[in-house]
């Protein structure tokens, strides 16, 4: 069965806070929640215990197999086919070194991307639980529910102030 | 005079004038996309012509094998640096007035990248064996020479394209998510691809600002090499006046400098035509305007220096390319060109009075002059004069030269202005950020909040 959501909008960062609070008090966990804004909100985090990302890793690991990878291409190919052009030697550590350097940039742009769409699953159009109307500003704090608890959770939301609840 | 009440600056409001231009589109536009078209097509047709006959159509021969081709080659190539580096740079000193600038900066870099890149595969001639330069296993029994300045220049422009693509790409995704819940019909479509699936959730945002501070890392070091070594396409020869260590960063100095000012002309059009001036305010041309003035200052420093070592060397395979600029054939461009880049310039960016939107304009337009005649006056006076005499030549560009070279102008501005109808010129979200950073920085507030609820009118990113 399809999980449902309780969307609630707030007009503010305080007031989505309040809200997360005391749904955090009455036991949902933060970990099923998800806090929707139009623009990132610097400051504390609004939910507790997040992940930290991993993004600097992948950047590192694309890099690292892009010097590899750019090392052994100048260097192999060199070898392959030795010939003496201008005088350097058949594998020149200048020239070599240069391409290696673009590629383990390469490396780490392409990792980079890839980090971020792992990190945050995307791409992804399946349906989860998102309000539009956040594009418009505000705070939208997405909460699954049940029949058990979703009285627990209109209360908490409509006592901090949200300005419209959504069921989905 | 009283002043003008600034705007009140509200989510929809934002949303409103920064999609506005995506959803509507006005009779003037068509209309100069289709001169725009019309002037790209000029290049396909003259090189399909020199497609069918021959390299020859442009007219190029000893000892000028190069000439406007790899001149407006060089010229894109340092456009292209302005985007990324002045985006990435003020993106990593965290300064606050760079957010309205960023996405024009960026899409600047990755359009002139893509019009330079024409280049190579024109000059080409064969244009069809441009695959020989990637490095895969083959039965021809050939590798790409990886010893070969022109190979460098094959691997650097490509990651640099792939860097400022996913640069460009990763900070407009919010704003495609916007455009995806605002568009109806096919370009909800488009923008729901686009958007990749975006919600905003506080992870995402946590992410994606990693992601886009590792790469104006990246992306800082990666645009300094790619000039540096298309520098090295001359420096790395035994030519005169070019084999010279101060090519990379003279190289990488005037590519900042030209490609602030492509920027400047793209702001000034943006913001008239878009109607943006609450937006990009004359502070954001100002500051960029130092920036120019400092750049012109270098470039100014760097000539000076590579000319009066020349003289000073008085070396006699350098010295009738020394004259033939100073005095010579090409003087009145080596002068036009000094004059472009330092003489006009320099009085109008310094002088605070002088330093108003139009006349940053102008000095912008002469610097792209000049920085044009600098590729020109570097490549082909050197050509005409190698070290021994009785191979000095002469150069005139042909009309097919011309016609490619001229309309690579209205091919860049074409993929700009396409662009512009399809994703917003200046960041939403990191305009809407830059708010309240701003209202936080005023002392407003300990708890951020959303625009146009308690931040003052007077409040804008980069004041």
């Amino acid at each position: 069965m399809a999980q449902t959501f309780c969307l609630a909008k707030f007009n503010q960062p305080l007031e989505a806070r309040a809200a997360i609070r005391r749904l955090l008090q009455s036991g949902i966990d933060p970990q099923t929640m998800d806090v929707m804004t139009s623009q990132p909100i610097h400051g504390e985090p609004f939910l507790p215990n997040q992940k930290p990302t991993k993004l600097f890793t992948w950047a590192l690991c694309g890099a690292a197999m892009g010097f590899i990878g750019g090392l052994s291409l100048a260097t192999f190919t060199a070898l392959a086919y030795p010939l003496v052009k201008g005088g350097m030697p058949i594998v020149a550590p200048w020239t070599v070194g240069i391409i290696t350097y673009e590629t383990t940039m390469l490396g780490a742009v392409l990792a980079t991307l890839a980090g971020l769409l792992v990190e945050l699953r995307l791409p992804s159009f399946s349906n989860r639980p998102y309000d539009p109307s956040v594009v418009d500003g505000g705070v939208v704090v997405a909460v699954p529910y049940s029949d058990q608890n979703r009285q627990t959770i209109e209360d908490a939301v409509n006592a901090a102030g949200a300005t419209k609840v959504n069921w989905v | 005079m009283a002043a003008e009440t600034p705007p009140r600056f509200t989510e929809e409001r934002i949303n409103r004038d920064l999609l506005g231009p995506l959803f509507k589109t006005s009779g003037i536009y068509y209309v100069s996309a289709g001169f725009l078209l019309l002037v790209s097509m000029v290049v396909f047709i003259a090189w399909g012509l020199q497609l069918k006959y021959g390299i020859g159509m442009a007219g190029k021969n000893r000892p000028s094998f190069w000439g406007l081709y790899i001149t407006t080659f060089v010229f894109w190539i340092g456009i292209s640096h302005a985007g990324t580096l002045i985006s990435a740079i003020l993106r990593v000193v965290q300064a606050e007035w760079r957010r309205p600038i960023t996405r024009c900066a960026e899409a600047i870099t990755t359009f002139a990248l893509c019009t330079g890149s024409l280049f190579p595969i024109i000059h080409l001639g064969r244009a069809w064996l441009f695959y020989w330069m990637v490095p895969y296993p083959n039965s021809r029994h050939l590798w790409p020479n990886f010893q070969s300045p022109l190979m460098w220049d094959f691997i650097a422009i490509n990651t640099y394209l792939t860097g400022s693509v996913t640069y460009l790409y990763l900070p407009m995704i919010p704003d495609m998510a916007v455009a995806r819940d605002k568009a109806t019909g096919w370009r909800q479509s488009m923008y729901r691809t686009l958007a990749l699936g975006w919600r905003g959730t506080e992870r995402e945002w946590l992410r994606l600002e990693k992601a886009i501070s590792i790469m104006a890392l990246i992306i800082i070091p990666v645009a300094i090499s790619v000039h540096t070594i298309v520098s090295w396409d001359f420096a790395m020869t035994v030519m005169p006046m070019w084999h010279s260590t101060i090519f990379g960063p003279y190289f990488v100095v005037g590519a900042i400098f030209s490609g602030i000012a492509a920027l400047l002309i793209a702001m000034v059009a943006i913001r008239k035509y878009f109607r943006l001036e609450h937006y990009l305010l004359p502070i954001h041309f100002d500051n960029l305007a130092k920036m120019l003035l400092t750049m012109s200052l270098l470039w100014f420093y760097f000539t000076f220096t590579e000319y009066l070592v020349t003289w000073y060397g008085n070396e006699s395979g350098e010295m009738p390319v020394f004259w033939s600029k100073i005095s010579g054939r090409y003087a009145p461009l080596f002068w036009l060109m000094v004059f472009c880049n330092f003489l006009i310039p320099f009085p109008i960016l310094a002088i605070k009075r002088l330093r108003t939107i139009p006349l940053i304009f102008f000095a912008s337009c002469c610097i792209l002059v000049g920085m044009w005649l600098e590729r020109f006056l570097i490549i082909v006076p050197t050509l005409v004069h190698p070290y021994l005499p009785y191979n000095y030549g002469h150069y005139w560009p042909s009309y097919t030269e011309m016609a490619i070279a001229s309309g690579t102008f209205g091919f860049f501005v074409l993929l700009y202005f396409l662009f512009a109808k399809f994703s917003p010129m200046i960041s939403i979200w990191e305009f809407e950020e830059g708010l309240q950073v701003a209202a936080r920085h005023a002392g407003e507030m300990r708890e951020p909040t959303f625009v146009g609820q308690v931040v003052p009118g007077d409040v804008h990113p980069g004041h």
